[in-house]
């Protein structure tokens, strides 16, 4: 069903040269990325971010300089698959794309310090557009049960024999494709995310964050 | 990698060799973690951006810059997100897993000039952040909390866990976290945060010693 909703809008496009939203654009943009990019650099948790990052900047959105983009890379490459392989830690892929998401919602060290109610905007869109999202479709956001979901059973990587299986079963079920793959959706999903977070103003970030707060007013009781 | 940074991690390198012969140092070190990861709890409040900044100046207070103080300002918002086991629901890693299994990947990786372009061109090179997160933070999780997630370590700490969107049990768990002495207390009582700031720095000192290597990495996961 998801493969009709993606590809309708691009036939359109490419056939009656109708043109799509950039926004739209730009989430078909990073879920062809992200699948691209699990078969050349290999790993969910730095392919999702980088996807998402790139689809922005194909739409003239730059989140970040090229030199911190390869820095961020490198240090997430290591929360792949759970955290170092290991399956059992949060879903590379929820990783990469709620560091995008993060990055978007740009709670700084000085108004983290200031206002310490500020760093809750991130929890809100990370779990908004990121962990709600997954939790819906998958039922989970780590690994081994984001694996058992797709699969039926779920494969420690640590070990080359598994590495091997879940490589297989993965090509089998022929789920690397811009509707299905995980890595795809997850920064589909952020650049969706960060495309309505830098569309708020000043004004709506901050009612945004009284609300949430009005919400989690207990928060601030042992601080 | 440009040039500049290469050279700092020559640098890194060679202090962190001058550390680990240096028992009294590497000590100091390690209680400055604590400290200054102890102090960020009630800087940020939020347990990746917290252990992130801890690991990065804790390092810096001995000369070993695994970013310059510019690249870590520009870095912290990323981090705040994915507090609490990611967006605070508990069920994701701990921010403080988050945070170090960072820097221990960004040292992996850089310290041998593994980037982007690099991983690019011979993918088995992932395996070495791989296996440093791996050997370092999940390790450490694993023994001292049975588990990587959010709720894995309150469960492990407490007996319980909290949800932290549930405002009355947010603030159950913030009454305990100071009875406990965490916020008040950290270097009596370290909580998370510090201790997984003071695990990182020591294993970086480690592994910027001796290196998870290529060679390694393809052996071990017969990536032939």
């Amino acid at each position: 069903m998801a493969e009709k909703k993606l590809e309708t809008p691009k036939k359109l496009s490419m056939d009656w040269g109708i043109e799509l939203p950039p926004k739209k654009r730009a989430i078909i943009k990073a879920r062809e990325l992200g699948t691209g990019y699990q078969g050349t650099i290999i790993g969910c948790s730095h392919c999702t971010f980088l996807a998402a990052v790139n689809a922005l900047e194909s739409e003239g959105i730059k989140l970040i300089s090229e030199d911190i983009k390869d820095k961020l890379f490198t240090g997430l490459m290591g929360l792949t698959g759970g955290a170092g392989n290991s399956a059992i830690g949060t879903c590379g892929a929820v990783n990469g794309a709620s560091f995008v998401i993060s990055l978007a919602t740009n709670v700084t060290m000085e108004e983290n310090k200031k206002d310490i109610d500020s760093r809750w905007l991130a929890y809100y869109n990370v779990k908004h557009y990121i962990t709600d999202r997954f939790m819906k479709k998958w039922g989970a956001i780590t690994c081994r049960e984001i694996q058992i979901k797709n699969f039926g059973r779920a494969y420690d990587s640590r070990r080359p024999e598994r590495s091997k299986e879940l490589f297989q079963i993965a090509a089998e079920k022929g789920c690397r494709n811009p509707y299905e793959c995980t890595i795809g959706t997850a920064a589909g999903w952020a650049v969706e995310g960060v495309w309505e977070i830098l569309n708020q103003t000043p004004e709506e970030r901050e009612k945004l964050k009284e609300e949430i707060m009005r919400h989690q007013a207990s928060d601030r009781k042992y601080h | 990698m440009d040039e500049e940074e290469k050279e700092r991690w020559k640098k890194n390198i060679k202090i962190a060799h001058e550390i680990a012969k240096d028992k009294e140092r590497k000590e100091r070190l390690i209680k400055k973690a604590y400290e200054i990861g102890g102090k960020y709890v009630t800087t940020y409040w939020g347990c990746a951006q917290s252990t992130f900044l801890a690991i990065v100046d804790t390092l810096r207070t001995e000369g070993i810059e695994i970013l310059t103080k510019e690249d870590e300002e520009k870095m912290f918002p990323a981090f705040v997100g994915l507090a609490g086991g990611t967006g605070n629901i508990g069920v994701g890693s701990c921010g403080g897993l988050v945070g170090s299994g960072f820097c221990v990947s960004l040292v992996a990786n850089r310290s041998q000039g593994v980037d982007q372009k690099v991983q690019e061109s011979n993918i088995n090179h992932r395996w070495i952040s791989f296996d440093a997160v791996y050997k370092y933070p999940v390790k450490r999780y694993l023994e001292k909390y049975n588990g990587l997630s959010c709720r894995a370590v309150t469960w492990a700490r407490f007996g319980k866990h909290w949800d932290s969107w549930n405002p009355s049990a947010k603030e159950e768990f913030g009454r305990e976290e100071r009875e406990r002495g965490c916020i008040l207390d950290t270097a009596g009582y370290p909580c998370t945060i510090p201790r997984a700031a003071a695990w990182a720095v020591e294993d970086i000192i480690e592994l910027l010693v001796k290196p998870i290597t290529l060679e390694q990495v393809v052996e071990e996961h017969d990536l032939r």
